[in-house]
């Protein structure tokens, strides 16, 4: 979920209750993603201990696959500021990602409709060695589609994705 | 990691998705798909990775004989050839092909379904 969903819409500051395992800074154990706008997507740098290990100096896969997943729906999200869900994804491997090792994550808009975005992303080395790579498919929770889903979300989840469409944040 | 090895993927499950008329995103022209044409453009793929003459790549080459191939190379490889053609390769091609000419030939097979379909 991106921050913005939860800035204050008058003073554009990030509420303290943002805790986006990918993006939030005040999440304890997140990712703490910072994206940037770069060429006709978005990306972000990453470095990361041994906290998020899974063999000894490897990165876990499925944390491999939270980065790409939190680019990809970043690349979505502000494209068009609308919220989105993942409803597929499919991640390939070229090589494990290190502990302790700088990596950058890169992900475009590949196909558009109204119901629904594909995006692509990838993470590489410094030097451009493809190290993963993902594609990623993004139903849109537009105000429409949120009012079809009130009974079958919590209601503070629909206020909350309702909240974030369209919001400027500060500094756009 | 033997620097050789085809990638160990892993899929997640998808979810169908019922698509509407799409807006595709520009630069996605997809090659010719006769299998000259095919076979010249995976060479021009996989030359231009492995940074090696692609007139100089055949069919009975095996991809660990190729110079500078490692797994990420490999992976750039697959997903250029994926977008030149418009098509997605399982990852279990990438276990299964041992040479450039069974790589052409899986190409050149979805490249007949999806224009069948």
């Amino acid at each position: 979920m991106p921050e913005s969903a939860f800035n204050d819409s008058a003073t554009g500051a990030a509420a303290d209750t943002a805790n986006c395992f990918g993006c939030a800074p005040h999440n304890p154990i997140g990712l703490r993603l910072v994206f940037e706008e770069e060429g006709n997507g978005f990306g972000t740098r990453i470095k990361l201990g041994a906290d998020y290990e899974s063999f000894p100096g490897v990165i876990h896969g499925g944390i491999v696959a939270a980065i790409l997943d939190e680019t990809l729906a970043q690349a979505v999200y502000r494209s068009d500021r609308i919220s989105a869900f993942t409803t597929g994804l499919r991640i390939r491997y070229g090589r494990p990602m290190e502990t302790g090792a700088e990596y950058t994550a890169h992900a475009e808009i590949t196909k558009r409709d109204a119901l629904s975005v594909r995006a692509s992303g990838e993470i590489r080395l410094p030097g451009g060695d493809l190290v993963a790579a993902a594609d990623g498919t993004f139903h849109l929770l537009t105000d429409e589609v949120l009012g079809t889903y009130d009974k079958r979300l919590p209601t503070g989840l629909v206020d909350a994705l309702r909240a974030s469409n369209r919001t400027v944040t500060q500094g756009d | 990691m033997d620097t050789t090895d085809i990638v160990t993927a892993t899929d997640v499950t998808e979810t169908a998705v019922t698509e509407t008329p799409v807006t595709e995103a520009a630069g996605t022209e997809a090659a010719g798909t006769g299998a000259e044409a095919i076979r010249e453009k995976i060479c021009q793929i996989i030359g231009d990775e492995l940074d090696t003459p692609a007139a100089g790549l055949t069919p009975d080459q095996h991809f660990r004989s190729l110079p500078n191939v490692d797994s990420m190379r490999v992976l750039q490889i697959v997903l250029n050839t994926e977008k030149a053609f418009d098509i997605e390769i399982e990852d279990e091609v990438t276990f299964r092909v041992q040479t450039i000419g069974e790589f052409q030939g899986v190409v050149e097979d979805l490249c007949r379904q999806k224009n069948s379909a």
